[in-house]
C-alpha cells in the first residue's frame, strides 16, 4: 500500500492522506505503562496507613542506680546529709501519691509544689547535696519518675534511687 | 452548536484519561512522610506507655538513642498498651522484662544480671571503655517494686550509669 493512503477498519476504501496532513498530524506519544507503578504505590500507602501508630517522642533523664544494702546512700554521701524524697501511694487505686521531703514538716501537694520546695532547699544547701528518691514498692512508676524529674529540674547534681522501703 | 474538544476526541476514538501526575505526586509525598515520621521498629524498644512528668527534663539525643554502648531494659505492664481502663492493681504488675527482644520473667534478677553483665563485658572487651549505660524504660503504671529489681540487677552487673526514659516536653 502506498505511504499516502490510509485504511479504515471495516472499510475497504483506500483514503488518500497527503504528506502535509501527515506532517501536521500530532505524533503519537510514547508513555511507559503507569498502572503497575500506581498499584504498587497504593499498596505501599495502604500498608503505611494501617501499620502506622503515632508515638510520642521519648527521651532520657540521666540518673544513678540504687545499690543494695546502702539504703541508696553511700557513706560519702551520708556525710553530706542527703535530701530524701519519700513517696507513698494514695487513693483507693493508688491513683495518687504523697510526697515528703526529709527535714521538711509541710509535705508538697503536687509535682509543681515539690519542685518549689526542692528549689527552696537547694538555695539553702546548694546543688551538690545528694538527693535520694525513696518510694514505697507499690507507688506507680509515673510518680517515681515525676519526683526524679523535679529533682533534675532543680539541677541537683547527684540524684539517685533508694531501694523501696 | 460547536462540539467540545473532549467530545471530538472521543468521537475520533482517542483515549480520554485523567491526569494522574498530581495524584501520584501526592501519594509519593504521603509514603515519604510515613517512612520518615514512623520510628523504625526496633526490637530494643517495646511498645509501652511511658511516664510523662510535668516539665519533663528528658532530652532526646539521637546519638544516644542509637548508642551501641547502651542496653535497654523494658518493663511491660500486665495490662498491655491497648487497655486504657485496666484495673490499676493488675496494671501495676510487670508482665515481663524485655532486653533486645529477649523476654525475661519479671523478678528474675539473676538472669537479668547475667545478661547485662555479659553485654557490659562484651562492650568493655571490644571498646576498652567503661562508658556504658542501662536505660530503664518502664510502663508508667507499673509499681516501683517491679522496676527496682531491674535497677538492682543493673547495679549488680557493675553498669556505671543509668538513664530513665520518659516522654519529652513538647517543643524540646
Amino acid at each position: 500500500m502506498s505511504k499516502s493512503t490510509k485504511k479504515v477498519a471495516g472499510d475497504e476504501t483506500v483514503h488518500y492522506v497527503s504528506a502535509r496532513a501527515k506532517r501536521e498530524r500530532p505524533k503519537a506519544k510514547m508513555q511507559p505503562p503507569m498502572t503497575p507503578m500506581i498499584d504498587v504505590t497504593f499498596q505501599l500507602l495502604l500498608f503505611f496507613l494501617l501499620s502506622f501508630t503515632f508515638r510520642e517522642a521519648e527521651g532520657q533523664i540521666p540518673g544513678s542506680l540504687p545499690e543494695e544494702g546502702t539504703g541508696g546512700v553511700t557513706a560519702q554521701q551520708q556525710l553530706q546529709r542527703p535530701i530524701f524524697i519519700y513517696l507513698r501511694p494514695a487513693g483507693r487505686n493508688r491513683e495518687s501519691v504523697v510526697y515528703e521531703i526529709s527535714d521538711l514538716s509541710v509535705a508538697p501537694q503536687n509535682a509543681a509544689d515539690l519542685y518549689a520546695k526542692l528549689a527552696g532547699r537547694a538555695s539553702q544547701v546548694g546543688l551538690d547535696v545528694p538527693v535520694v528518691v525513696k518510694p514505697q514498692g507499690n507507688v506507680r512508676w509515673q510518680f517515681v519518675v515525676e519526683a526524679f524529674n523535679q529533682a533534675v529540674r532543680v539541677k541537683f547534681k547527684n540524684i539517685g534511687f533508694a531501694p523501696s522501703s | 452548536m460547536p462540539k467540545s474538544q473532549v467530545f471530538k476526541r472521543a468521537q475520533g476514538g482517542e483515549d480520554v484519561g485523567f491526569n494522574m501526575t498530581p495524584m501520584i505526586d501526592v501519594t509519593f509525598q504521603l509514603i515519604i512522610f510515613f517512612i520518615l515520621a514512623g520510628q523504625a521498629a526496633s526490637e530494643d524498644l517495646a511498645r509501652l506507655k511511658l511516664p510523662k512528668p510535668t516539665e519533663s527534663q528528658a532530652t532526646n539525643n539521637p546519638a544516644l538513642m542509637q548508642a551501641p554502648n547502651r542496653v535497654v531494659v523494658n518493663v511491660l505492664s500486665k495490662a498491655g498498651v491497648e487497655d486504657e481502663n485496666a484495673d490499676p492493681v493488675f496494671a501495676g504488675q510487670a508482665k515481663e522484662w524485655r532486653v533486645a527482644g529477649q523476654r525475661i520473667e519479671a523478678g528474675d534478677r539473676d538472669r537479668l544480671r547475667d545478661l547485662l553483665e555479659g553485654r557490659y563485658k562484651q562492650w568493655k572487651a571490644t571498646m576498652k571503655s567503661d562508658e556504658f549505660f542501662v536505660e530503664i524504660r518502664a510502663d508508667h503504671r507499673v509499681n516501683y517494686g517491679e522496676v527496682e529489681p531491674a535497677m538492682l540487677a543493673a547495679s549488680a552487673a557493675g553498669i556505671p550509669k543509668m538513664n530513665i526514659t520518659a516522654i519529652l516536653e513538647l517543643g524540646k
